[in-house]
């Protein structure tokens, strides 16, 4: 953790009314990482986006970019900071183009030949009234802004929702580019496949807390690896290790079963599958889209 | 077929009612609650021959005619003056509403994206239309039998209940014509901003018209659809001609939408903007540039269309500045120098009626300038701006600057234009510059006292930014009808307006002048403070 801290969320909280949308946000980003923001709807991505932003001011809690307040301070950081919103909404009577030269005049940038070159991979027509743009294309519009702006920290709040593929795979490309350049992240998404090919670490929020935290690996050893094993001798005895879970035992091949283990149990559940003689073995490590459902049912469990 | 085109029709009137409820309650109490405590209070203003004898002498002059219209109704109880003076006031209030409702459940809700929202849905082509259409009829409708029943039992005297009806439905159908005119404009023009400028056009140039027409030849009054409502000679004749006539210009103009709005894309319009620029132009560089840019157009033809109303009630000046019409024995008893003196008051005191319309109107764009804030901030379209590096005061400021600029401007284009066009048309006591200029220095702190209410309200409570229309409203309600309903002078006083003093007529009070713009300033200052600490959703 040597690196220069970029964002820093310490205990943010924020209620609207009775409501408490920020419960307890703490994490850090750091220059040159991607950071991915995951959760579902309403648990508090926009509003802590929105509080890095100055837009909304904490109730208790420090939010600090580039070692400034990110309230106070607002408009000497929001100098070094590109924002791409989840809805981006435009004044129907300008062009993408002219919308596009105005965002990067307003912090002091300028069209340059890379914007020109983002338009073109991009597939941006910017002559045309932003009022006639899908919701594709005025992402799009954002997105150009932001990635010809000059910026150390850059924030895109689901930024591909309304994007194809094709432009998926532009946004990207773009992003590790930023990243090379030694640029930091925050990328909060709901595309989990996108989150897991691109971030660094990931924290997951859920009604408006930090449930955790960490590198994809940190956060795989958090939870359970799922297994299909068929043996010799009978091996249903293992739903008694401590660690194994859902054990299911296949119809046609009693032999033959399923379970998930935590990633403290492998080591003894692979003795005891060695005693049982293993004839086949497949194991499967979980992908972000099991931690966060995971997650996300305890959170429905509830 | 048919069932088909409108399914859906009584679950989108259910939403719309759902909507509109709250702002929908507040014109109608507004309303309904002036013409009753108008027509409440009248018996005692002229419940005597003396007192209708001396407003008589009032309203014959051309200049009461041009702010109030021409009858050939003879005025003998309070009925009859209620059932005249108070129609046009009353037919521009019905307009206002109907303008604001017809865009804002038509055009405005496909700008913000929501009927191709519900157009996904299994809603039949018409229901969209065919329920806006309905939430009109129900508005105007509900609007005319409450003045009806207000107006029926107000206890004046010479009034019977056909009368009273006749003039509530009557205001109602004023009020559907430009309901259908708003939804008609809805259809031509692809955003709301220009369908609500080219109905207020629309407006403009028949109140300009029935104006000239009263004032020069009433009968040709009948060429204005908006000037239908003054010849409906109620308790009298009761001529429901006008009504029916209103109707059916309604519904052609409402079948006209209504076509338009079939053949049409959702989102587009008759009239649209074609493509543009590929890059910003060099002035389009931050807030303040942008502001003027998204206003350019509105602000434009509000000046334009303050300095025409200018120079059409200057041109009516000859006729009004001429007591001998009215009274043509004058000059015999008192002398020529006398009439002419007694024209010269008659023309400041005019001036002084139509700076408070001015003022009034100049005022509007300057308020939807300022609360554009809100909407533009709820719309998200500021949301990117926010996250730039640009100060909150600096975007406060920019919004500011546009509102000031068009409403003094429009201000002073309108007093330019009664100049230029009441001296071209006077053959001698043409009215000096200065008077304008005194005018201009009443008057001005008013408009800069609003627009400082309005940075107030944006500012610190944007939610409640809807109240500057309610003080404007109430402003103009009190200067324009205070004298002829006798407004007590304290409530003339809750406005600006009933601090002008009554300039050119008399002089310019310089306390009253520097009190309005120090409150303003001190309002101005809150609003900034407010704006730059609070959270912005």
């Amino acid at each position: 953790m040597d690196e220069k801290v970029v964002l820093d969320i310490q205990q943010v909280q924020k209620k609207f009314g009775k409501f408490e949308a920020l419960k307890n946000i703490t994490f850090q980003v750091h220059q040159g990482e991607v950071f991915g923001f995951i959760g579902p709807n309403g648990a508090g991505k926009t509003t802590t986006i929105r509080t890095i932003l100055g837009i909304i001011q904490a109730d208790a809690g420090s939010v600090q970019l580039f070692g400034e307040d990110a309230w106070k301070d607002r408009v000497k950081v929001h100098q070094r900071l590109a924002y791409v919103p989840g809805d981006v909404y435009l004044w129907p009577n300008l062009t993408g183009g002219e919308i596009i030269d105005l965002f990067l005049k307003m912090n002091g940038d300028k069209h340059t030949d890379r914007t020109d070159l983002l338009i073109q991979k991009f597939d941006l027509d910017p002559k045309k009234k932003a009022r006639t743009y899908s919701k594709g294309n005025r992402q799009k519009v954002a997105l150009i802004a932001a990635f010809s702006q000059n910026a150390d920290f850059y924030i895109f709040d689901e930024p591909t929702s309304g994007l194809d593929p094709l432009m998926e795979e532009v946004f990207q490309e773009e992003v590790l580019n930023l990243k090379n350049q030694g640029k930091s992240i925050l990328l909060s998404s709901h595309i989990l496949s996108e989150v897991e090919r691109m971030c660094d670490r990931i924290g997951i929020i859920r009604k408006g807390e930090i449930i955790e935290q960490g590198t994809l690996d940190d956060l795989r050893h958090l939870t359970r690896t799922q297994f299909t094993v068929t043996t010799k001798t009978d091996a249903s005895d293992i739903r008694e290790i401590d660690g194994v879970h859902t054990v299911k035992l296949d119809q046609q091949n009693p032999k033959k079963i399923y379970f998930s283990a935590d990633t403290d149990a492998i080591e003894e559940v692979m003795q005891f599958l060695t005693d049982k003689v293993i004839v086949g073995i497949q194991s499967t490590p979980p992908t972000l889209e099991d931690l966060f459902l995971r997650y996300y049912k305890q959170d429905a469990g509830e | 077929m048919m069932k088909n085109k409108l399914q859906g029709y009584g679950f989108l009137n259910k939403l719309n009612f759902r909507r509109d409820r709250f702002n929908g309650l507040i014109w109608l109490v507004v309303l309904a609650g002036l013409m009753a405590s108008v027509a409440f209070k009248f018996e005692g203003l002229y419940g005597t021959a003396g007192a209708i004898q001396s407003i008589k002498t009032t309203l014959d002059t051309a200049a009461m005619k041009a702010l109030f219209g021409a009858f050939n109704t003879s005025l003998k109880t309070s009925g009859d003056v209620f059932a005249t003076e108070m129609l046009v006031f009353m037919a521009i209030m019905m307009i206002v509403m109907n303008i604001y409702f017809a865009v804002k459940i038509s055009r405005s809700e496909e700008d913000k994206g929501l009927v191709e929202l519900i157009s996904a849905h299994a809603i039949g082509k018409n229901a969209i239309f065919a329920a806006a259409s309905t939430e009109l009829v129900v508005l105007n409708l509900l609007t005319g039998i409450l003045f009806s029943l207000g107006i029926q039992f107000s206890g004046m005297k010479g009034i019977d209940a056909n009368g009273a009806w006749l003039i509530g439905i009557s205001l109602g159908m004023v009020g559907l014509l430009f309901g259908a005119i708003g939804l008609l404009m809805a259809q031509l023009f692809d955003n709301s901003r220009s369908a609500t400028i080219a109905s207020y056009l629309i407006f403009g140039v028949m109140y300009i018209a029935r104006m000239n027409t009263d004032v020069q030849n009433p009968h040709q009054t009948w060429w204005i659809p908006m000037g239908w409502i003054e010849k409906i000679n109620a308790f009298h004749q009761n001529n429901w001609l006008p009504v029916i006539m209103l109707m059916g210009l309604s519904l052609v103009i409402w079948i006209i939408a209504l076509w338009n709005n079939q053949t049409r894309d959702i989102g587009a319009g008759l009239i649209s903007v074609h493509a543009g620029r590929q890059k910003a132009s060099w002035w389009l560089r931050g807030p303040i540039t942008l502001i003027e840019r998204l206003q350019r157009h509105s602000t434009i033809i509000w000046i334009i269309g303050l300095f025409i109303l200018g120079v059409t009630y200057g041109s009516i000046f000859n006729t009004i500045g001429d007591i001998l019409k009215t009274n043509p024995t004058m000059q015999s008893v008192f002398g020529k120098a006398a009439v002419q003196s007694a024209n010269h008051q008659i023309l400041l005191n005019f001036i002084s009626v139509i700076s408070v319309v001015m003022v009034t109107l100049a005022t509007l764009p300057a308020v939807l300038t300022l609360n554009k804030v809100r909407s533009d901030t709820d719309r998200g379209y500021l949301e990117n701006v926010y996250a730039k590096s640009v100060s909150r005061s600096h975007i406060l400021t920019s919004y500011l600057l546009n509102a000031l600029v068009v409403g003094i401007v429009g201000l002073v284009a309108s007093l330019l234009g009664i100049y230029l066009a009441g001296n071209a048309v006077l053959d001698h006591g043409e009215i000096e510059i200065t008077t304008y200029l005194h005018v201009l220095i009443a008057f001005g702190p008013v408009l800069l006292l609003t627009i400082g209410l309005a940075v107030f309200l944006n500012g610190l409570l944007p939610r409640w930014n809807w109240i500057t229309w309610i003080y404007l409203g109430y402003g103009f309600f009190a200067s324009y009808l205070g004298g002829l309903i006798k407004l007590p002078e304290w409530a003339k006083k809750l406005n600006g307006l009933g601090w002008t003093h009554s300039v050119p007529l008399y002089a310019v009070n310089y306390s009253y002048v520097v009190v309005m713009l120090v409150i303003a300033v001190i309002l101005i200052v809150i609003g900034y403070v407010g704006f730059n600490r609070r959270d912005l959703n």
